[in-house]
């Protein structure tokens, strides 16, 4: 049992874990910027600009420079007079990993997203995101934590919002559940082992609400439809996080998370932090999941934790070392520790190359899996 | 006649004694110290929640001529510059949009940043050798000289030469300068900056010590 699960996941968590950094940057706290709302349409991060945050993409790129917004009847016609902001981004990554005495292995996949925020007036938004891959990499398989289903297209989010306020935000729908600190690769173990994927998108309400040294995010969410049998989870929580020193370069979180599902409840709790100061800074995250006993198992604890250093030689330029480890309790025991190496550049702002190197070893079955992945993305910017 | 030589002994003697203590009071020679290492920083608010700008300059340079009297010390011919194009933000592009628009005259020059400042006194604070210094000067920003206080805490480092470890807080108002916070795509600056210094100051050995004055 041990082995066959071992191997599983030596292979597949290498192929998800390598994700290319197509969403928010938390590191952006190395300039004071404590949360996602400032650059990004949705508060929660990720997904489409603001024109503010157009400009500073531009501006920590490469190419640099002033951000000019595309102008033209045309234009002007076919985005409701900017009212619909909208791009296209493709992520292209090729991938090669050898595991000991196993031949190496090499994938290429490629995504394309649509992505689309129609501001309806009055504070009231609606957000979608269309997935289509050439591969799905589904997260492993384990008695106590079946992978979400999907296909060769994906809707990772629709969500209609409404933001009475400049720091308040209430929104439903389709989407990725709040998450600690929201790094952009959703392979790592905290967000892959807990149903924080890809394919993760779940219904769901929720609320943000920020200051300059606050964010509280409660939410309830129930099943997003294309679970497993017997996975279908509901529930609700709540993340929190505090400036506590007021210069908006440290911040330290939590993540409360309790759902229910015919084959078994879950609770989570996840400290975080991201701090960032000048050129450089550190991200850290510790979830522990409790699974309450099922029909079918006893109860367990899974526990991940993910540290990243990261530096900017320049500003359009990302280097970083990190760790992560997966632990899981007996009867289905696992232990797994990586480590990486990322170079990310971002050329403009409608492209962004980069590589990830990774080691991850198992000290249960002794294997150890290396991988290397070059990741390219393009985004139409207008 | 004895009487009146007695009294004009003792109005001398009086004299000498006042003449006296007023030169211990007051007349050290004073030392010029010269900033060695000084970092300031700045920060604002903005229009957006929770988003503040903020940078720093590691290029302060100035001096001030430092006696010790009995009340604390006295701070004199106080002066300290910045070079406008050593503030950084950690964003290139808004440091150039921030002297273009901020910093930048009207005929195109870049002024420095300068404080001035007469005179100052220091109250000591707890141990004679750490200081509360009120200084009211003038600041110039893009060449317009305007009033602006600031409260320092030294303290004296021991040993010579004499030297000491200062920092400071001030509030500017930009509008005191004529200036309007530039806007970025809807983000906009308060028009209230808080101004944070930190430096040393040591002795400088180019000073003559009979006159206290800086060659």
């Amino acid at each position: 049992m041990k082995f066959r699960y071992s191997k599983i996941l030596c292979t597949i968590a290498v192929l998800i874990g390598m994700g290319p950094q197509a969403r928010s940057l938390p590191t952006m706290i190395r300039l004071g910027y404590t949360n996602c709302s400032t650059c990004h349409i949705s508060p929660q991060g990720g997904g489409l600009l603001n024109a503010y945050g157009r400009g500073i993409d531009q501006a920590q790129s490469l190419r640099g420079g002033d951000y000019k917004p595309a102008e033209g009847k045309w234009l002007r016609f076919f985005t409701w007079d900017h009212r619909i902001t909208e791009d296209v981004r493709s992520v292209t990554q090729e991938q090669i990993a050898s595991t000991t005495g196993k031949p190496g292995t090499q994938i290429l996949r490629s995504r394309l997203m649509y992505r689309n925020a129609t501001d309806l007036g009055s504070g009231v938004r609606f957000s979608m995101t269309l997935t289509a891959e050439n591969e799905n990499v589904l997260r492993p398989t384990f008695p106590y934590d079946h992978p979400t289903k999907t296909g060769t297209l994906f809707l990772n989010t629709s969500l209609l919002s409404y933001r009475p306020k400049g720091n308040l935000e209430i929104a439903a729908g389709r989407d990725q559940l709040p998450n600690g600190i929201n790094i952009p690769d959703l392979g790592v173990f905290v967000r892959s082992r807990n149903r924080s994927g890809y394919y993760d998108s779940l219904t769901q309400v929720k609320i943000f609400w920020w200051g300059k040294r606050y964010l509280i995010t409660p939410y309830a969410f129930g099943p997003g439809g294309n679970e497993q049998t017997g996975e279908r989870e509901s529930g609700g929580g709540a993340l929190a996080e505090v400036d506590p020193f007021g210069h908006q370069h440290t911040v330290f979180g939590m993540n409360l998370l309790r759902a229910t599902s015919r084959s078994r409840d879950r609770t989570l709790i996840g400290p975080y932090a991201r701090l960032g100061f000048g050129s450089w800074g550190v991200l850290a995250e510790h979830d522990i999941t409790n699974y309450a006993a099922g029909a079918k198992f006893g109860a367990l604890q899974q526990r991940t934790t993910y540290g990243q250093l990261f530096w900017y030689p320049k500003e359009w330029l990302l280097t970083s070392i990190g760790g992560e480890r997966l632990g899981v309790d007996v009867p289905f025991k696992q232990e797994l520790n990586a480590a990486r190496f990322d170079v990310s550049a971002r050329i403009a702002s409608q492209a962004t190359i980069g590589f990830t190197l990774r080691v991850q070893h198992d000290p249960l079955s002794g294997r150890t899996v290396r991988s290397l992945a070059l990741n390219v993305a393009l985004k139409t910017v207008t | 006649m004895i009487t009146n030589s007695i009294f004009k002994v003792c109005l001398v003697a009086v004299a000498i004694c006042s003449f006296s203590v007023l030169f211990n009071a007051a007349s050290d020679p004073p030392q010029a110290i010269e900033i060695q290492s000084g970092n300031t920083s700045f920060q604002t608010i903005t229009n957006v929640p929770g988003l503040e700008v903020a940078g720093k300059s590691s290029a302060v340079s100035g001096r001030v001529l430092v006696s010790r009297n009995d009340a604390g010390l006295l701070l004199q011919q106080i002066e300290a510059s910045v070079p406008v194009k050593s503030l950084a933000t950690g964003i290139s592009l808004r440091d150039e949009h921030m002297r273009k628009y901020i910093f930048t005259t009207s005929d195109g020059q870049l002024p420095d940043l300068e404080f001035k400042a007469n005179e100052a006194s220091c109250v000591p604070v707890a141990t004679t050798q750490e200081f509360t210094c009120h200084v009211s000067g003038e600041l110039s920003i893009r060449g317009v000289m305007k009033p602006l206080s600031v409260t320092l805490r030294a303290k004296q480092q021991g040993g010579a030469p004499l030297s000491f470890r200062a920092a400071g807080d001030a509030l500017v108002k930009l509008s005191d300068y004529g200036i309007t916070p530039p806007s970025q795509f809807g983000v906009r600056p308060a028009n209230e900056v808080r101004v944070h210094l930190e430096f040393n100051g040591k002795e400088s050995r180019q000073v003559t010590a009979s006159t206290g004055e800086a060659r």
